[in-house]
């Protein structure tokens, strides 16, 4: 069953000179964790981009059964949340502001936040573990902390569907891990999650992946199947050593 | 790190005038209202004896006529230039931009050099009677700049080739600017008496203001403000990111242009009234900025009122520091702004 | 002098009886009052002038900054520049009529005040003749036709004395650097044609147009009239040392006074005449020139 697909996505940028992603198609399954992996310069971030419908795209996108282009952007925005790689804030905002700008598709531009409103911004502040610094100024924060606030912004939408691009970056391996287990709890509870991680490692933990390499899609499937880690494998240049520990596939650099 | 409280609606409710929006909003028109009750009492002939108003009528009549709407008039420029400086950086997201990185200052300019030489012969209260569907409108040297300012800003616009790119508008208006500047300079040869007039729009100057025109520039500040107001969630937003704003369902090119034309229209009303004054739209929002951190729609009224007090103070010592002369406003602003901007440089941390 | 008799005639004019004055001026704004304006507040020196002129002198109540003629105009309050007036001021001395030039941004807050003003033109000799009659009317005091006939026959006086010059003297009147010169529809301008002279500056080029310094020097003056105060600066100018002027030393140098009265189209147009025949005189053209051309020239009549 998929929430999210796409068909023949093509994406250009520069004007057209530079093709990013080749008559891309993959599906993401509903209610599982997908990851998107690839070498650099693959079009992971771009996929994710189209995919949230942040840039103009020749072929379509579809979610739940629409296509995306059809669908208002204050509709698309309650069903689908993106968060992508960090940029500098101009105003500094206190964290519990910024987590509520997450509301922001439900609220609209006038209103004051309902109950269901301050309590999504809670839970994602919780389950982010920012609770305890509400009211610290964003630029007075470390990266790993602006990170989690980030983050607890994008849960804060409580959309369907969740896009991230790099979640862990600048996060310490003990906050790496709440993360995903975060997610996994998502997951759990019928969100669908697509995320782009360059660490194989953690991305093995993924349910389901695609593999793109040089903005086209080379294969698709669960993380358990080794025709997908063949094919992984062959995208890194034969630098991977993927062997399964335990019930846990593991990707080891071959050195 | 020990649980903290469940927040109660109110405390947890981001957007409700915090306490000390309030205080800080209360601290500036307490602060204008004493400004203004200054420059009533400031004029050539130092200090009017405020007892003699009573039986005098002229000194009535210089302190309602003349000396009351100057005080508003200057406190309502610098509120509406206060705004466009800060939806200016909050657009471009950059801490040097001003309401006149469009091109409007040189648009005015161009309006005012373009007055000046085609009715110059006329005094300035004449101008052309235009008709407008059937009414005839009476466009004098205010009208001409408005125009002008206005106008700039759609060429600059039209040259970016929309609102997409802050950094293709920018440079656009730089471009717009020069070329402008380099036309009213060509006018002014045309004719050199005019350059006199001229040389004084460009330094700024409250002199001439009246209730008509506070009228007016209230009425525009209530407008704009009111709607900038209403985008300061979307600008908050915009403060992820343009990506993430518009994944969150902000059309994010609306919301500019939306921005965009207030500031235009902000900043054109001013500069028709008063001339080019400096530094109010540029500093108003740096020094609101530093009091307390705030979210966009509190960070553009406090811009605005501190904008207004800025702008009264430097027209208060305008005509004070060499009474009976009077130093054109636009030095004054300059110098205080220029000053404060010298301050915020020496210290250890970056600017913004 | 003539002018001496007619600032006489003025005390015998009898003032007119009628009862209201309206006049309307250089805007087509007409202005009334109930009985001649007893205070008057100058904003421009000409006009200062030619109120004094009028004998109306007792009645100004304040001047613009750069009125400085006659002395007595000198104890008034000071009410700033013509363009940069001080509004409360103008106010606070009650005026019954503001005498300002057309153009001048203080004519809207004065009106919106309730106090009339009278807007001129004073661009050349024929403006000076309206205002003069205009201020007649508006003040009841003087007889401005008296004035200007007295000032026509200073000129004719002038022109005589410099008698027909054959050639005529090609001039150059630089009015402020830039270099900026004094056309043939300027002020001066019109004096110099009266008197005779030709001006390097054809008349299609404006009143005061900005030159560029070549053309000056190829147009080759014979006189260079200028304020002495810029003289200094001229030989050093590039190229300027072959202009006939410099070479021959045929350079009028006029001092302050003497330039507020050529620069100010007003009652002392008379005056301004004979500063004008006087500098033309005192730079004859004579035998003894270095350039070819002169040697064929005849020596001007005295």
């Amino acid at each position: 069953m998929h929430i999210l697909h796409t068909q023949g996505l093509t994406v250009q940028l520069g004007q057209g000179t530079h093709t990013v992603l080749h008559d891309v198609s993959v599906a993401i399954p509903k209610g599982r964790w997908t990851c998107v992996v690839g070498p650099n310069g693959a079009g992971k971030s771009t996929l994710l981009k189209a995919m949230a419908g942040l840039l103009p795209t020749q072929g379509s996108v579809w979610l739940q059964g629409q296509d995306i282009s059809q669908v208002s952007a204050a509709q698309r925005a309650k069903q689908l949340a993106w968060m992508g790689q960090t940029e500098a804030l101009w105003l500094d905002l206190r964290v519990c502001d910024v987590v509520g700008l997450g509301r922001l598709p439900h609220l609209g531009w006038w209103g004051d936040y309902s109950a269901q409103d301050l309590q999504a911004i809670e839970t994602a502040m919780a389950q982010m573990h920012v609770d305890h610094m509400r009211h610290i100024l964003l630029g007075e924060l470390s990266g790993g902390e602006r990170q989690r606030v980030l983050l607890a912004r994008a849960l804060a939408v409580q959309a369907q569907v969740l896009l991230m691009d790099e979640p862990l970056a600048h996060l310490d391996p003990p906050h790496q891990v709440q993360c995903l287990q975060t997610l996994q709890q998502l997951v759990s509870q019928g969100i669908t999650v697509v995320t782009v991680l360059h660490d194989i490692h953690l991305a093995l933990y993924a349910q389901h992946l695609v593999v793109l390499e040089q903005g086209k899609a080379v294969c698709q499937g669960s993380s358990q199947d080794t025709h997908v880690h063949q094919q992984l494998n062959q995208v890194f240049q034969g630098c991977l050593d993927i062997r399964p520990v335990g019930a846990q596939w593991v990707a080891l650099p071959k050195l | 790190m020990t649980a903290p409280p469940q927040l109660s609606p109110v405390q947890a409710s981001t957007d409700a005038p915090s306490p000390s929006f309030v205080k800080a909003l209360g601290a500036l028109v307490i602060l204008s209202m004493l400004g203004l009750l200054l420059s009533v009492g400031v004029g050539p002939d130092m200090g009017l004896d405020f007892g003699s108003m009573g039986s005098d009528p002229l000194a009535l009549q210089i302190v309602q006529d003349i000396r009351l709407p100057r005080g508003l008039g200057a406190w309502l420029a610098g509120a509406l230039l206060g705004l466009s400086g800060a939806l200016a950086q909050a657009v471009f997201r950059n801490p040097l931009a001003d309401p006149y990185l469009l091109g409007s200052a040189s648009g005015a300019a161009l309006g005012v050099a373009w007055s000046l030489v085609a009715w110059s012969t006329l005094s300035s209260a004449a101008g052309e009677v235009l008709t407008w569907g059937g009414v005839p409108i009476k466009l004098g040297m205010t009208g001409a700049a408005f125009i002008g300012a206005l106008g700039a800003v759609l060429l600059t616009v039209a040259l970016a080739r929309g609102v997409q790119h802050t950094l293709r508008l920018l440079l656009a208006g730089v471009v717009v600017g020069v070329v402008l500047g380099a036309l009213s300079s060509l006018l002014m040869l045309i004719k050199p008496e005019a350059l006199q007039r001229m040389q004084s729009f460009m330094w700024g100057s409250t002199t001439y203001l009246d209730w008509a025109d506070c009228g007016l520039m209230g009425v525009v500040w209530v407008l704009c403000l009111s709607l900038a107001v209403c985008l300061g969630r979307p600008l908050d937003a915009l403060n992820l990111g343009q990506d993430a704003a518009q994944s969150l369902g902000v059309p994010v090119s609306r919301v500019r242009a939306a921005c965009l034309l207030l500031l235009s229209l902000a900043t054109a009303t001013a500069v028709a009234q008063t001339g080019l004054i400096a530094f109010v739209g540029l500093a108003a929002p740096h020094m609101v900025q530093r009091w307390l951190p705030m979210a966009s729609r509190t960070w553009l009224v406090l811009s605005a009122v501190m904008g207004g007090l800025l702008l009264l103070l430097a027209d208060v010592l305008s005509r004070a520091l060499i009474a009976p002369q009077e130093l054109p406003v636009g030095i004054m602003t300059a110098v205080l702004g220029g000053g404060y901007l010298l301050w915020l440089m020496r210290r250890p941390a970056s600017l913004g | 002098m003539l002018l001496a008799c007619a600032l006489a005639a003025q005390l015998w004019v009898p003032a007119a009886s009628a009862q209201g004055i309206s006049v309307q001026d250089d805007r087509g704004v007409t202005v009334q009052w109930a009985q001649a304006p007893q205070r008057v507040v100058s904003l421009l020196p000409s006009l200062t002038e030619s109120v004094c002129a009028l004998g109306a002198c007792g009645r100004l109540v304040g001047v613009d900054r750069y009125s400085n003629f006659p002395d007595q105009v000198r104890q008034l309050p000071q009410l700033g520049g013509g363009l940069d007036p001080q509004l409360e001021r103008v106010v606070l001395l009650k005026p019954d009529v503001v005498l300002v030039a057309i153009g001048t941004r203080v004519v809207e807050p004065l009106q919106r005040l309730g106090i009339p003003v009278l807007a001129f033109d004073t661009q050349n000799m024929a403006d000076v003749e309206r205002v003069l009659r205009l201020l007649q009317k508006a003040l009841n005091s003087g007889n401005a036709d008296l004035l200007i006939a007295a000032m026509h026959a200073d000129i004719q006086a002038a022109a005589d004395r410099v008698g027909p010059m054959q050639p005529k003297p090609s001039v150059y009147y630089e009015v402020s650097p830039g270099p900026y010169a004094a056309g043939p529809a300027s002020f001066m301008g019109q004096l110099l044609s009266r008197l005779g002279a030709d001006n390097i500056v054809q008349a299609s080029l404006g009143a005061f147009p900005k030159l560029n310094p070549e053309f000056v020097v190829r147009a080759n003056p014979d006189l260079i009239l200028i304020h002495e105060a810029h003289a200094e600066g001229l030989a050093k100018r590039a190229g300027w040392t072959s202009i006939k002027a410099l070479q021959t030393q045929r350079v009028c140098r006029f001092t302050r006074q003497q330039s507020d009265v050529l620069e100010r189209p007003g009652p002392r147009m008379g005056q301004a005449a004979h500063l004008l025949a006087n500098c033309i005189l005192a730079h004859p053209q004579t035998e003894k020139q270095p350039h070819p051309q002169a040697l064929s020239k005849p020596g001007p009549a005295m």
